[in-house]
């Protein structure tokens, strides 16, 4: 299953990844020739005195030592660039599969999860298609050589001699099985502190304000102790394996010295074989020696290649379907949900919604915190699918649009505003790269960002991840921008301008009127200023529409619009609130 | 201010090549002296058992054979098998010191990392993407743990090797062993010519990694974004050119260590070429063949160890890309300390004194210039004025997140830099624009506010800040798990928990950055009343664009071109038909 995998992802290195298996069968084998020629060396004119043939032979041993060591750097070189070919493939697939992957499943795994995955497990896996899986063949290959080898001098010698073999397997077996799940552990620690740590890089603004540095400090030792001490386990487990296994490897040296003198008093050897045993013993010795460090590499590499799988593994729910009806033409607009309602894990956040919004119209959502307001958004630019009932775009179920088309004529200014590390004008054409400088900038007039110009470096101006280097404000103004370079026909603001002040918001308003683009407004605020003037105002309350129709008409029906509006105008005075 | 940083720039590190890094990194290897020394003695012990054995099959064939002799067989076998035990007793007591103390080092400075990480300034944070501060804690500092545990001890051990072998080859015969020697000025030269180039190419390999690790670690907390944007392809290609780029920095960095090898290879075939060549043809008659055949052999086992110690240079090398990068961020300075001399501040009644503070993020463009207010013990202070005026500016200095660049801010008659940051802000409220929410149980997120809280001050606080109902509601309350930034919590939602947790810590001076802004109106006023009571006596600063919010501060102050434009009660401001009188008018038109 590994193997296929492996194979799969070697796409457009497979031949180089075989070559490098072939020279890594040769480049042994060629270590083999030298021996022959300072041999001869010695034989011939040392011995001999034939001084003539020094030279050349000298020569020859360079030169056979350069093609060695050609051939070696060769498969070296064609190792790493097929592993690393294999690391390229692997990590384009995840990621693809990352941005296919819905929101549920982003629920589920921590980002620390996900950053482990394609850095400490993919190169795991690179470790092991470079030089662990070479090595098991390599020295299988010298072993089974030598042992054939071996056999055609003394039968009876080497089965002696490789009698141990049957018995390390079985060790090794035990130790395989009783290890993978330290290492599957120790892998899971790894991540916990690769998610412990990108937490308080992320959350650094909270640790400091709660002065909660040492808290941190704790909770990060405990992991990183955690992880030190799965380390240990490791390598302490690989050590109480250790003696058994280097001992009956070792063993082999015994043997030759046992059975070799044996053999030869009673004359069943000469010493010529004997010699010939006692000098490859390390072609048979030396690969059990490796065994340990491929054995926990290998392991390693199941643990890590379990966890890739198991991300490619994941489905994403939410996805295209066959034929799914696509437009290369803007959209009209025109929205409307029949019925729907939406649970999440078991609890209802709306129940049997029902609204229509024609091409151009502006509509408005208020409702108390948790209401589900934001829902109705995730849900028409399908992050999560309805439960029940249907959202209809331009007359299609959004099941129906390709997703790709449906999110596209979608432009969307969120409450949780998350900026790039980038450029402002990155940011901003964010869903555009290709767009020209003075749209970019009438975006940003147009969401009031003309702030941007003061900034040092103006359009050019990098902004931290997260745009923390900008005030609530600021971030949601150029958030806005961001939505309108898309010239939506579908334009979404989910509390865009909660933290803008008033005169910026009216400013804000106004251009919203008068888009040079049709455009369909859904707004989501808490301001009465900010949803006013909408054609259409829906309050949500218990997972249900409760209140629908215009400013005018929602003040005179007394219900919980009518609240608010008192409340932020300050018809009511808020005397109790002091 | 340094340039900021994003996911195609590299770092760039202008420190030449020296052995600095590793020579700091001794600090946390010299705590383990003894056991890597102990380590050592046992690998040296281990090898010398080790040698017992060809020993003993040189005995078995000169004497026990021909002399048929079963019993001296036997005696040597089981003499081997001892001596074959001790040494792997010994490796197995080494490699458990080893494993110990690699891990150690490891844990040790990736727990000072982090310690150090802990005290850098926002800027810091600001100014790079996290993904590139995240793989030097973890990733960075588990690549370096083998080359300075068990590489230092190999690297000595190959050293003795070295030296051993080259008392026998100058017993030997010296003339022959200069030859051999001779080689090494050359290995010397070429690692000397392509060290400059390998360094560069592993300093790439760690850049271009963490340029890709940036990308894809912003790219996981921006999937959102990208999907509405339907940004995936366009991503896909700059993850790609990442991906190649950090590929063929791999390639060039390999090919280059890889020459290592090559080199030492070959210059070890010409070398014994040459022992040859002179020994034939220059000092023949004067050395003997046995001594020719010797000098042949050592120098095979002279170069086996050179060929193995490339290796761990090569190892060190890279080890090094990696250390620097580590030093670098554990170099990075503290902009915001605790002041040598800083001292406690007791017990903080809430007098708050501004003195002719001037701020600017970068110092060339003043927020602030030449502040000064005082505000008086359980005042509560309203910050108005257009977005990015500066009112946040103004609570980050009462928190010290930044120091003033000139004047000084005063808390009950004291500097605040000269006091001690912990006892500064723990007895303050902060809540800021960005409400963090940290995977866990939405009560261990409470407790955040103070770690020692129990269940009912949790359900109090909640309750003050009307955030009980919705968690209640939920399916195991305070239990639920929540993952990082809230996951399926609304905005409004985690506003309402990030507000429960600065209400825990019961704060003498309580700091609310649009701590409103996402909750809609009802619930709001639910809090004001629940935070009302929780005000009396207690200093407050609150930014809010929201005039309800506002209205009924004890102060207001207008915030506008770098400085404070109008200070006062409501009435007094409505009075006075400036700023906030023009603020409030629009906002009334607005209904």
């Amino acid at each position: 299953m590994h193997l296929s995998w492996i194979w799969e992802n070697l796409q457009g290195y497979r031949k180089r990844y075989i070559l490098g298996f072939i020279l890594a069968i040769i480049f042994p084998l060629t270590s083999l020739i030298n021996p022959n020629f300072s041999r001869m060396l010695i034989d011939r004119v040392l011995i001999g005195g034939e001084t003539e043939l020094l030279v050349p032979l000298v020569l020859t041993m360079i030169g056979v030592t350069l093609g060695r060591t050609l051939i070696g750097y060769a498969m070296m070189g064609l190792f790493e660039v097929s592993s690393q070919g294999l690391v390229y493939n692997l990590r384009l697939k995840l990621y693809n599969h990352l941005q296919e992957l819905d929101m549920p499943f982003y629920d589920r795994y921590r980002t620390g999860d996900l950053m482990t995955t394609l850095t400490s497990d993919v190169d795991m896996v690179r470790h092991n298609v470079n030089y662990v899986f070479r090595t098991i063949v390599s020295s299988s290959l010298m072993f089974l050589a030598a042992t054939i080898y071996f056999l055609t001098i003394n039968v009876k010698f080497t089965l002696a001699l490789v009698a141990v073999t049957p018995f390390i397997l079985i060790v090794s077996r035990r130790y395989l099985k009783k290890v993978r799940h330290v290492y599957v552990e120790l892998r899971e620690r790894l991540s916990l502190l690769n998610t412990d740590a990108q937490e308080n890089i992320e959350g650094n603004r909270v640790v400091k304000a709660f002065a909660n540095e040492q808290y941190e400090i704790d909770k990060f030792e405990q992991k990183n102790q955690d992880f030190h001490d799965q380390n240990l386990t490791a390598s302490y487990m690989w050590l109480r394996f250790y003696p058994w296994i280097e001992t009956l490897a070792q063993s082999m040296t015994i043997t030759i010295m046992l059975f070799g003198g044996i053999f030869l008093i009673r004359g069943e050897l000469t010493s010529g074989e004997f010699l010939a045993f006692s000098s490859l013993s390390w072609a048979v010795c030396d690969p059990f020696r490796q065994l340990g460090d491929l054995l926990n590499n290998l392991q390693r590499f199941f643990a890590s290649a379990g966890k890739i799988i198991e991300i490619q593994a994941v489905d994403p729910k939410i996805v295209s379907k066959e034929n799914a009806k696509t437009s290369s033409q803007p959209l009209k607009g025109e929205v409307e949900f029949r019925n729907v309602s939406y649970r999440f894990s078991g609890q209802p956040v709306l129940e049997d919604i029902s609204f229509h919004i024609k091409p151009g119209e502006t509509v408005a959502f208020m409702g108390e915190t948790g209401c589900g307001k934001t829902t109705i958004i995730n849900l028409l630019s399908r992050f999560y699918d309805v439960n029940k009932g249907a959202i209809w775009v331009d007359g299609v179920d959004v099941r129906d649009w390709d997703l790709h088309t449906l999110r596209s004529n979608i432009g969307m200014a969120t409450q949780d505003v998350f900026l790039f590390s980038d450029t402002v004008d990155g940011n901003i054409a964010y869903g555009d790269p290709e767009l020209p400088d003075e749209q970019v900038h009438w975006c940003a007039k147009a969401a009031a960002a003309q702030f941007i110009e003061t900034m040092s470096d103006g359009y050019d101006t990098i902004i931290g991840e997260r745009g923390v280097g900008l005030s609530g404000g600021q971030k949601q103004r150029i958030a806005l921008a961001r939505a309108l370079a898309l010239s939506p026909p579908i334009l979404i603001l989910d509390d865009t301008t909660s933290a803008v002040d008033m005169e910026t918001e009216k400013y804000i308003q106004e251009q919203l009127e008068n888009l040079p683009f049709p455009c369909t407004k859904i707004i989501i605020a808490q301001r009465i200023s900010s949803v006013k003037k909408a054609d259409h105002i829906f309050v949500l309350k218990n997972h249900h529409i409760v209140e629908s129709g215009t400013h005018q008409e929602l003040v005179k029906k007394h219900g919980y619009y009518y609240d608010i509006y008192r409340i932020q105008s300050g018809i009511e005075e808020v005397d109790k609130v002091g | 201010m340094a340039k900021r940083n994003k996911y195609d720039i590299d770092e760039t590190l202008e420190t030449p090549f020296d052995l600095r890094h590793l020579k700091r990194s001794l600090i946390y290897v010299k705590k383990h002296a003894k056991k890597m020394a102990a380590a050592t003695t046992l690998s040296l012990l281990s090898s010398l058992f080790s040698l017992l054995t060809p020993v003993m099959a040189q005995r078995v064939l000169d004497v026990s054979v021909p002399n048929k002799d079963y019993r001296e067989l036997a005696l040597m076998t089981v003499l081997s098998a001892v001596a074959i035990l001790i040494s792997i007793w010994f490796i197995q007591m080494r490699s458990k010191i080893m494993a110990q103390v690699g891990q150690d080092i490891i844990l040790d400075i990736r727990s000072d990392l982090f310690r150090h990480m802990q005290k850098l300034p926002f800027t810091y944070y600001d100014d790079r993407p996290h993904g590139k501060i995240l793989v030097r804690v973890v990733q960075y500092v588990n690549n370096v743990s083998d080359t300075l545990s068990n590489g230092i001890i190999n690297i000595l051990l190959e050293i003795f090797n070295l030296i051993f072998i080259a008392i026998f080859m100058f017993i030997c015969d010296v003339r022959l062993a200069l030859v051999v020697l001779a080689g090494l000025p050359i290995l010397f030269i070429i690692m000397f010519t392509i060290r400059p180039a390998q360094r560069r190419a592993w300093q790439q390999v760690s850049n271009k990694n963490s340029n890709l690790n940036a990308y894809l670690h912003e790219s996981i907390n921006g999937m959102r974004v990208t999907q509405i944007f339907t940004r995936e392809e366009k991503n896909q290609e700059i993850y790609e050119s990442l991906a190649k780029k950090s590929r063929t920095a791999w390639y060039k960095a390999a090919f280059i260590s890889n020459l290592v090898w090559f080199s030492v290879e070959n210059i070890s075939q010409i070398v014994s070429g040459f022992i040859y060549l002179t020994g034939v043809l220059w000092v023949y008659p004067a050395v003997s063949f046995g001594v020719l055949y010797a000098m042949g052999n050592y120098t095979w086992r002279f170069w086996q160890p050179i060929n193995r110690l490339s290796q761990l240079y090569n190892n060190f090398i890279n080890t090094i890309a990696y250390l620097e990068r580590i030093f670098e961020m554990m170099d990075e300075p503290v902009l915001i300390d605790d002041a040598p001399d800083a001292t406690e501040l007791p017990p903080v009644k809430g007098e708050v004194t501004f003195e002719n503070v001037t701020f600017g993020y970068e110092p060339e463009h003043p927020v602030l210039k030449d502040l000064s207010f005082t505000v008086k013990p359980g005042q509560s202070i309203a910050l108005v004025g257009p977005t990015g005026a500066g009112k946040s500016t103004v609570v980050n200095l009462i928190s010290r997140f930044y120091d003033v660049n000139s004047g000084r801010i005063l808390i009950d008659g004291q500097d605040i830099s000269k006091v001690t940051l912990h006892s500064l802000r723990s007895q303050m409220g902060i809540m800021l624009q960005d409400s963090f929410i940290f995977s866990g149980t939405i009560g261990d997120n409470i407790r955040y506010g103070r770690l020692d809280a129990d269940t009912r001050s949790v359900g109090e606080a909640c309750h003050v800040v009307h955030a009980d109902e919705f968690i209640e509601e939920m399916h195991e309350g305070y239990e639920t798990e929540v993952k990082e930034r809230g996951g399926r919590l609304s905005q409004g939602q985690k506003q309402l928990i990030a507000f429960a947790r600065t209400i825990i810590s019961d704060p003498a001076i309580l700091i609310l950055d649009e701590a409103t802004s996402a909750i809609d109106t009802k619930t709001e006023q639910y809090v004001q009343e629940g935070i009302n009571h929780l005000l009396q006596g207690r200093t407050s600063f609150i930014i809010a664009h929201r005039l309800s919010t506002i209205k009924h501060c004890d102060l207001i102050m207008y915030v506008r071109d770098q400085g404070i434009s109008e200070c006062g009660t409501h009435e007094e401001l409505m009075e006075k038909k400036g700023d906030y009188w023009r603020l409030y008018t629009a906002q009334l038109q607005e209904m």
